[in-house]
């Protein structure tokens, strides 16, 4: 896996920019052709008719524009392809292949700011995955300052700010943001995704009465809004419950959080999760 | 939207692709001739000549302009995909409709946009008409691009399902094979319970519970309520193929996900199935 500095970080974010005067500057150049198209078939030659050479020209700049917009359109497609194969990898945890895929797309301009967007968090994703929370959290700052992504894209990446700074142990900075996060609106989905960040907060700075307070309501969001992350969720809530003393609880949202997800992928994950591994039994994954 | 609707938009799409197939071709043989002609005529019929180079020009130009006007049905298509995005059905419906009724010199804005309708019939639960969408759409002359294809099969599929129609579930999707290249992560998280539920129901237990771990890893990508169906089917399946333990695992999973009793409270057919599914559930719907 490629190790990237802010410098090289910078330097893909360079790249990729959509060239935003080519739109205008295109369709000004069609528009010419076309005036020329117009001029030069209503002209008159010396010979009684328009003059050939400049008809074909006209033409040859008419259809090679629309021929240049068709190639690029391709290109786009092809761009969004790619990003898109590479965040399936991502999400099958092929990270190899995941990476091969996002350095084909990043090597020219992404004309869509969605995809663009895209493309930044699948990298995000990979230096999480490295455990660069710092070199995770520079691209999300950088999507966030250029707006890059759509609303939807902008919200998950506060969020993954968020999370990266605490991972980072940048602790106030996450708890600032997080407050800030808390008085915003989002989608339910997305507030489920804030609600494990601010759990995994609270444990990790040991504030466990405050991360099992709403313990129904918090495991039903999860249930409801994080399918198998769910896991990570009941993970986080036994180790508050556990330090708690509340060892019957702590066991049994042990066995649900193993159940979804392997004991040992939860520990790899967050590291305070280790306790509650060795304390409870968790569940084995037949086959 | 109702299926006689859908059935009357899909008649307008086949005369809409008429009209644009022959609007084309009189177009570029206009341009082919007057081209051809305005170059070869003599120097003493120099007005009938520039009469041939401008009508040539004037059909380009007319090219040119429906070219645009096509790709402004793109993106209403695709700003409609924004309103489907944001739950505002509604304006995605009327948006789509209006769409699909004008004129368009190309096929694929008009496919995206009956697509992006149907999906919008399925979203508001007309299964009919969206069914009805989806098979005019399959069944149009000169096949759509594949990947619209596929997924208009599958939406077809779980129609036919939804509406009881099994047989005509499987039918809907025989072309496609759920391990296969042509499928993206996302149509093969679409085809996933569509196709187990297509397996169970005709008993096809084996099927159903072949590449297990495969398709374990995919259900775990889906949302909770459909990660609960699939790993239910997939409990039913491993039951049938004597594969107990791992039976066990996937029916505590399910019930994790979304809990067994409200799996079968929503869907009518996991009762009939596996009643012993029904009776293990915790009838709070919560584990532990």
């Amino acid at each position: 896996m490629e190790e990237l500095d802010a410098q090289q970080i910078n330097r893909r974010f360079e790249v990729t920019a959509a060239r935003r005067g080519f739109n205008q500057g295109w369709y000004a150049l069609v528009g010419f052709g076309l005036v020329l198209l117009l001029l030069q078939g209503w002209g008159e030659g010396g010979s009684g008719r328009p003059p050939i050479l400049g008809i074909l020209l006209s033409w040859l700049v008419v259809f090679g524009l629309l021929g240049a917009g068709w190639l690029r359109a391709g290109r786009q497609r092809q761009a969004r392809k790619t990003i898109t194969l590479a965040w399936e990898r991502v999400q099958l945890e092929q990270w190899a292949e995941a990476e091969e895929a996002l350095n084909t797309a990043m090597r020219r301009p992404i004309q869509s700011d969605a995809d663009r967007g895209q493309a930044f968090m699948v990298m995000a994703t990979l230096a999480e995955r490295r455990g660069r929370f710092d070199q995770a959290a520079y691209i999300y700052e950088r999507l966030l300052l250029g707006r890059i992504g759509d609303g939807y894209q902008l919200q998950q990446t506060q969020l993954a700010i968020a999370n990266a700074k605490l991972r980072n142990e940048e602790l106030t900075d996450a708890v600032t943001l997080l407050d800030h996060l808390e008085k915003l609106s989002m989608p339910r989905a997305l507030g489920a995704v804030y609600a494990l960040i601010r759990l995994y907060q609270q444990v990790f700075m040991g504030h466990n009465e405050d991360a099992v307070a709403e313990l129904s309501e918090r495991r039903s969001l999860f249930r409801r809004f994080l399918s198998t992350r769910a896991g990570y969720g009941y993970g986080l809530l036994a180790a508050a419950l556990h330090r708690l003393g509340r060892h019957d609880e702590a066991a049994q949202f042990w066995l649900d959080a193993t159940t979804l997800i392997p004991a040992a992928k939860l520990v790899a994950e967050y590291g305070t999760l280790l306790v509650p591994c060795e304390g409870y039994p968790s569940m084995e994954h037949p086959g | 939207m109702s299926g006689g609707e859908a059935h009357r938009l899909i008649q307008t799409l086949r005369r809409q692709f008429l009209l644009a197939s022959l609007t084309r071709s009189i177009l570029l043989v206009i341009i082919a001739l007057s081209f051809v002609f305005g170059a070869l005529w003599r120097a003493d019929a120099a007005y009938r000549a520039e009469l041939m180079w401008s009508i040539s020009s004037v059909a380009a130009i007319a090219w040119v302009v429906l070219t645009f006007y096509s790709v402004r049905q793109v993106r209403a298509a695709h700003q409609a995909s924004g309103f489907i995005a944001s739950g505002r059905l509604d304006l995605a419906e009327d948006k789509l409709k209006s769409t699909i009724r004008q004129f368009s010199l190309y096929r694929n804005a008009k496919l995206l946009a009956c697509h992006h309708l149907a999906v919008v019939a399925h979203g508001r639960k007309s299964y009919q008409a969206a069914a009805e969408l989806c098979d005019g759409m399959i069944s149009l002359p000169g096949s759509p691009p594949m990947a619209t294809l596929r997924t208009c099969r599958i939406l077809l599929a779980d129609c036919r399902l939804l509406l009881g129609d099994v047989v005509a579930a499987r039918q809907a999707i025989a072309p496609l094979k759920l391990r296969g290249p042509e499928l993206n992560l996302a149509e093969q998280l679409l085809l996933l319970p569509i196709e187990l539920r297509c397996q169970i129901t005709a008993e096809q237990y084996d099927e159903a519970a072949e590449s297990l771990a495969w398709k374990v890893k995919r259900a775990e990508l889906l949302d909770s309520p459909t990660a609960g169906l699939v790993h239910a089917l997939l409990a039913i399946a491993a039951d049938h193929t004597d594969q107990l333990q791992i039976a066990a695992f996937l029916r505590r999973r399910a019930d994790l996900y979304h809990g067994l009793a409200e799996l079968a409270a929503e869907h009518d057919f996991l009762r009939d199935l596996a009643p012993e599914l029904v009776r293990t559930a915790d009838p709070t719907g919560l584990p532990g």
